[in-house]
């Protein structure tokens, strides 16, 4: 969204238009539905004091702050999630349900900042470039984060390939 | 085919819809309110700490308003000296003082430590300030009329230098009222041995020294001797002669007099000494005494009358402090017997050292002022009637010995005036530290407050 009142009317309508997309994107961060909420509801409470100066195009900065305040939260509470970076293994062939599960904690057993390039590269779909802007890091730490953690989700979904290295895919049986 | 973004985008599709209320802009607001009352407050603070810390630094340095001049008198002696704080500015940074009425040696604060320095205190307006000396080395002398200053300085020497402090190389003199310096450098292989510096007359400087006999790389032994001690006498502006004394000694005393004269101790059975002038062309005269100088004696003007400190009685304890002697000079012989023999000035005990005659008969001395405590006696001048022993008090020195001062001997008859207690600066070091202190605080406190308050 974009062009949007400098004002409260502006903001709300933000708000009302994107939240849940914002959520989605937050969950996938935390694993968390309630933290994903919290996550989201305390960006748009920072964002309030800049929006006169970002309601032209507020969705990159509200992206900024979910994904920095995620790394954040879990360098704060990182005794309750241990990274290991080693995933579960399967043995035997997934159902769609647990193929989710699977991916779902692989996600989660990812470090913080792998996991948030992993989202915003391959499910909001950024550039790297945008990617690095996003968590305030370098475009070579964004591709070697993503390499590692793309090469650590394919551990434990093993049917997945990397053909052209840019679209992560997977083939069916 | 599905792809990694279909498969993560599978993990949301089930996810309800938050629910609506939340207030979020209001919430936004009070948290930027927050945040930035927290911020102000920081600021402020460490803006207020720094404007403490300035206005502090600035009413230390100030001097109070300059004490009246006495009518009729462009000079006067302060009733009271005060001890000189380190951090003084300096003469190089505020200007000459003009005439003084006294140096003082005094502790200079600089950023790596301190070094001995020389404090000049104004005649006319009570200034304290440390004299910028060229290559200092050590012995301030003032001249009587206040507008000179003789030191030894430092300097090259032709071998290697003496294991030690710098090397000195002569003497210089520095105008009071100018800044300017002369400077006499004699030749040395490993520096001098600074022995005697006076002013025999507003216009001629009196000074002994020795030679080190070794220096750098010499035998220990050479290093710790000295020989070769000559007495020169520098005409400013003029010439520098070598004064031939007897037996090569220094001289004891010769203080600033209108009569040049100088006392030196003479090789002869018992204490003996030669009083000769070296301004004036009059006969030396030989004299002797069984009393010891306890200071050095002090002639009148007219080169006939001396005064000292020393014991009543020969043979009596020469301790400091003691009673003042006076008696009158022969042309020879001892100076215990005949019409004017030495003899002690009636309620005179406690006494220190006599500085000078003053015009009207009267002698000005340094005597015990008050006993402390702690040791730290203090001592005053005083006017006294030689005839009398009656005494007044004209000036309190503190605690400071009167050694460590140098009188213009030719003003101590000025009017009293009141003395200006001079500003006491903080140390810089301390202002500096204090400053960054609270700039690195309060940076670190809004970082801090910034990421501590959450919405």
């Amino acid at each position: 969204m974009s062009g949007l009142d400098p004002g409260r009317d502006g903001f709300e309508t933000f708000v009302a238009a994107r939240r849940q997309a914002l959520v989605r994107t937050a969950y996938l961060l935390t694993g968390s539905r309630e933290d994903a909420e919290d996550l989201v509801q305390v960006a748009l409470v920072k964002a309030v004091p800049h929006w006169h100066r970002i309601a032209e195009h507020p969705e990159a900065y509200v992206r900024r702050i979910v994904a920095r305040e995620s790394v954040s939260r879990w360098r704060r509470r990182r005794w309750r999630e241990v990274a290991t970076g080693d995933l579960p293994e399967t043995g035997t062939a997934p159902s769609a349900a647990e193929d989710r599960e699977v991916l779902r904690a692989a996600l989660l057993g990812l470090p913080p900042r792998q996991r948030a390039v992993i989202v915003l590269r391959y499910y909001e779909d950024l550039t790297e470039r945008q990617t690095a802007e996003v968590l305030g890091i370098a475009v070579g730490t964004v591709k070697s984060q993503a390499r590692d953690g793309l090469a650590a989700l394919r551990r434990v979904v093993p049917d997945v390939g990397a053909e052209d290295g840019e679209r992560l895919t997977t083939v069916e049986p | 085919m599905t792809t990694l973004h279909d498969r993560l985008a599978d993990l949301v599709d089930d996810l309800p819809t938050p629910p609506p209320g939340d207030d979020l802009w209001e919430r936004g607001r009070r948290f930027h309110r927050l945040r930035r009352g927290g911020t102000l407050a920081i600021v402020a603070t460490a803006v207020l700490a720094l404007v403490a810390i300035a206005g502090l630094t600035w009413q230390r340095s100030s001097a109070p308003s300059p004490a009246p001049t006495p009518a009729g008198s462009p000079v006067g002696l302060p009733d009271r000296f005060y001890p000189p704080s380190p951090w003084l500015p300096g003469t190089d940074d505020a200007g000459p003082l003009g005439r003084l009425i006294a140096v003082v040696q005094a502790e200079r604060g600089g950023w790596g430590g301190t070094r001995q320095g020389v404090v000049g205190i104004s005649a006319s307006t009570g200034d304290y300030r440390f004299l910028d000396l060229p290559d200092l080395a050590g012995g301030a002398v003032l001249s009587a009329d206040g507008r000179h200053v003789a030191y030894w300085v430092t300097g090259a020497v032709s071998g290697s230098a003496h294991v030690g402090s710098a090397p000195v190389v002569g003497v210089a003199v520095y105008d009071t009222s100018t800044g300017r310096v002369q400077r006499q450098a004699l030749p040395t292989e490993h520096g001098l041995v600074p022995s005697y510096l006076a002013w025999v007359d507003t216009d001629h400087v009196i000074f002994t020294a020795g030679q080190w006999m070794g220096g750098r790389g010499d035998s220990e032994m050479a290093q710790s001797m000295s020989n070769r001690y000559v007495t020169r006498v520098w005409e400013l502006g003029v010439a520098i002669r070598r004064v031939r004394l007897p037996g090569e000694a220094s001289p004891e005393s010769g203080a600033s007099n209108a009569a040049g004269l100088v006392v030196v101790p003479v090789d002869a059975p018992g204490p003996a000494y030669e009083i000769l002038s070296l301004t004036h062309p009059v006969a030396p005269r030989q004299v002797s005494t069984d009393r010891s100088f306890v200071s050095p004696p002090v002639f009148d003007r007219t080169g006939t009358t001396m005064a000292m400190v020393g014991a009543s009685n020969p043979g009596r304890s020469t301790k400091v402090p003691n009673s003042v002697m006076v008696g009158a000079i022969p042309s020879s012989g001892s100076l215990d017997t005949g019409p004017g023999a030495l003899r002690r000035v009636p309620r005179s005990g406690r006494t220190f050292a006599v500085l000078t005659w003053l015009p009207g008969g009267d002698l000005l001395v340094s005597r015990l002022f008050r006993r402390s405590f702690d040791g730290l006696d203090e001592q005053g001048l005083y006017r006294l009637d030689p005839a009398t022993g009656h005494r007044r008090l004209v000036s309190r020195l503190g605690p400071a010995f009167v050694q460590s001062y140098s009188f213009a001997l030719d003003l101590l008859d000025a009017p009293t005036v009141p003395g200006r207690r001079p500003p006491s600066p903080l140390d810089p070091r301390l202002v500096t530290g204090l400053s960054v202190t609270t700039v690195v605080g309060a940076v670190a406190g809004l970082v801090l407050w910034r990421r501590r308050v959450r919405p």
